[in-house]
């Protein structure tokens, strides 16, 4: 909770295009990613965006799939906002807050109950038709909470993915079609499976105060801002989903400008993201 | 399970249709851009401060608005009034039976959504200290289900005399091999690459709730979003037509 008075402040900044931390508008804290930090998981990413901090892990469970897909793979995303990571991850407010953030990045990837549309292919996770696939648990811890949520949480999600290794498996033939075959997993790392993030998105937020828009908000601007949006934005700039977060309503201009703007951020936040995790990844390695 | 095979009613899946359209109109008859028959009616639950029932096609709700009044657990001190939403599946809104009366995570899912949708539109700072909770019963779910509460509710919450910027109209689209489906069934938004839901207030042109999934191109989602916003025109009317009949009964009455 913060006063009318550092509102005020605050949203003056946004006028004047100069925020209290020194940034302008325009511009995002700093990004640091460090991969496969979690030894049990098939593969994890941390992501900290300025003081918000969050963890990922994805691990790979085999799973029967859904009755309605049989060709397809399993998803399963869920949020932990751990009490310690602000007044507004804590108790009753926490388990909505948690709820909202997993459902949104289940959004963004749209893992669509018939594998249309899906920025993860689930069809590329069936091993046997109609009886086992692959199920893919991302669970995400929220460590710090200082806003812009839902980028931090999918930069870490779409690195945390790209940093999964899959085993490869092999199905035994079976004479009886009826007959459950025999599957072998390989634990060879050298012949794992990657996961194609290519299509997976990033979310942007941006918030709005007038005619000022702002990316990367820390948990008072988004409070002092009038609205914010959460946009989905594709490698190619594409935009893959949409929501529009707390806050007034917003005129249908003001929804073009900023999904524009994150059209415009998306890509390049992006790169950075890759460079961090070629960085990262650098590191393991030495 | 035993008495699936005892039941003397044979257990039936429900199976979609293979195709979803015939020629250039939808399974329904419907053209790409129209909507199912609308119903809607203020005044129907009696104990309710203000209580509306909406009927798009199959999908039909229940709304009911009480308060403001006191809130009925503790909850931290807030200047502003507190709005709370709760929307319930019936056991037999959907064609799997609901195993449980407990909250499941698609009821959470749309109480949520309709409560950020609603936030947006109500003036909260009308009713300070005090809450006003919306319920919302979705007794058939035929598809569009969140877009029906959202009309559904907000009309509810204009004939309890809770003053909102806008009445808020709502509607969904699904785009189904490059089509753009207006107010899709259950089956057609099954089979969506891409989906959007708009609450829109017209009156006001703002916009109150947008949740856009699968990838647009740059023009898609400038014409997803005009279908959209003239579709809630076309709901508002319905809306404002509704609220007028209601006032005329009661003056004639």
């Amino acid at each position: 909770m913060i006063g009318s008075d550092e509102k005020d402040f605050i949203r003056g900044g946004f006028k004047a295009d100069i925020r209290s931390d020194g940034r302008a508008c325009n511009d995002s804290r700093p990004l640091s990613l460090s991969l496969g930090d979690l030894q049990p998981c098939s593969g994890s990413a941390r992501c900290t965006l300025g003081s918000t901090d969050v963890i990922v892990g994805v691990k790979a469970e085999l799973g029967a799939p859904l009755p309605d897909s049989p060709d397809c793979g399993g998803l399963h995303i869920t949020v932990e906002c751990s009490p310690c990571a602000g007044p507004t991850s804590q108790g009753r407010a926490g388990e909505a807050l948690s709820f909202e953030l997993a459902k949104c990045l289940e959004r963004a990837l749209n893992a669509h109950p018939s594998g249309r549309g899906s920025a993860l292919d689930l069809r590329a996770l069936s091993i046997v038709s109609g009886r086992t696939c692959w199920v893919l648990c991302i669970d995400a811890l929220v460590l710090a909470c200082d806003g812009s949520l839902l980028d931090a949480l999918s930069i870490a999600v779409r690195a945390a993915l790209q940093n999964t290794r899959i085993p490869l498996v092999e199905v035994g033939a079976t004479e009886d079609p009826d007959e459950e075959p025999e599957l072998e997993l390989d634990d060879d790392p050298a012949n794992a499976k990657q996961v194609d993030v290519s299509r997976v998105p990033i979310i942007v937020t941006v918030c709005q105060m007038d005619d000022a828009f702002v990316v990367d908000p820390t948990a008072r601007e988004e409070e002092a801002a009038e609205q914010a949006c959460h946009i989905a934005v594709m490698p190619t700039g594409n935009v893959c989903g949409m929501f529009r977060g707390s806050g007034a309503a917003v005129t249908p201009f003001a929804l073009q400008e900023m999904m524009s703007l994150a059209q415009k951020r998306g890509p390049l936040l992006l790169q950075a993201v890759g460079k961090s995790i070629a960085s990262a990844a650098m590191s393991m390695e030495t | 399970m035993a008495w699936r095979e005892n039941a003397s009613v044979k257990y039936e899946e429900h199976r979609r249709p293979d195709c979803l359209f015939q020629g250039e109109t939808r399974l329904d008859g419907r053209g790409y851009e129209m909507f199912r028959s609308v119903f809607m009616k203020t005044g129907t639950l009696s104990k309710a401060a203000g209580s509306a029932y909406a009927e798009f096609g199959n999908s039909k709700v229940m709304a009911g608005v009480y308060g403001p009044r006191e809130s009925d657990r503790r909850e931290a001190f807030s200047e502003d009034g507190r709005l709370r939403c709760d929307v319930k599946f019936t056991t037999f809104a959907l064609h799997t039976r609901k195993a449980s009366f407990s909250q499941n995570d698609e009821e959470r899912d749309v109480s949520g959504q309709l409560l950020a949708t609603l936030e947006a539109a109500v003036l909260l700072h009308t009713f300070p200290k005090s809450n006003v909770d919306v319920y919302c019963l979705i007794l058939e779910s035929g598809g569009s289900d969140l877009a029906v509460c959202i009309s559904a509710a907000s009309l509810a919450l204009a004939d309890a005399g809770i003053e909102m910027t806008d009445l808020v109209s709502a509607c969904s689209v699904s785009r189904v091999e490059g089509h753009l489906l207006l107010d899709p069934t259950a089956d057609e938004a099954y089979e969506e690459d891409g989906g959007l839901l708009l609450a829109y207030m017209p009156q006001a042109s703002l916009v109150a709730q947008v949740v856009m999934t699968g990838k647009w191109d740059d023009e898609d989602v400038t014409e997803v979003l005009q279908l959209g916003m003239g579709a809630c025109s076309q709901i508002d009317a319905y809306m404002r037509q509704s609220l007028r009949e209601a006032m005329s009964a009661d003056s004639t009455q």
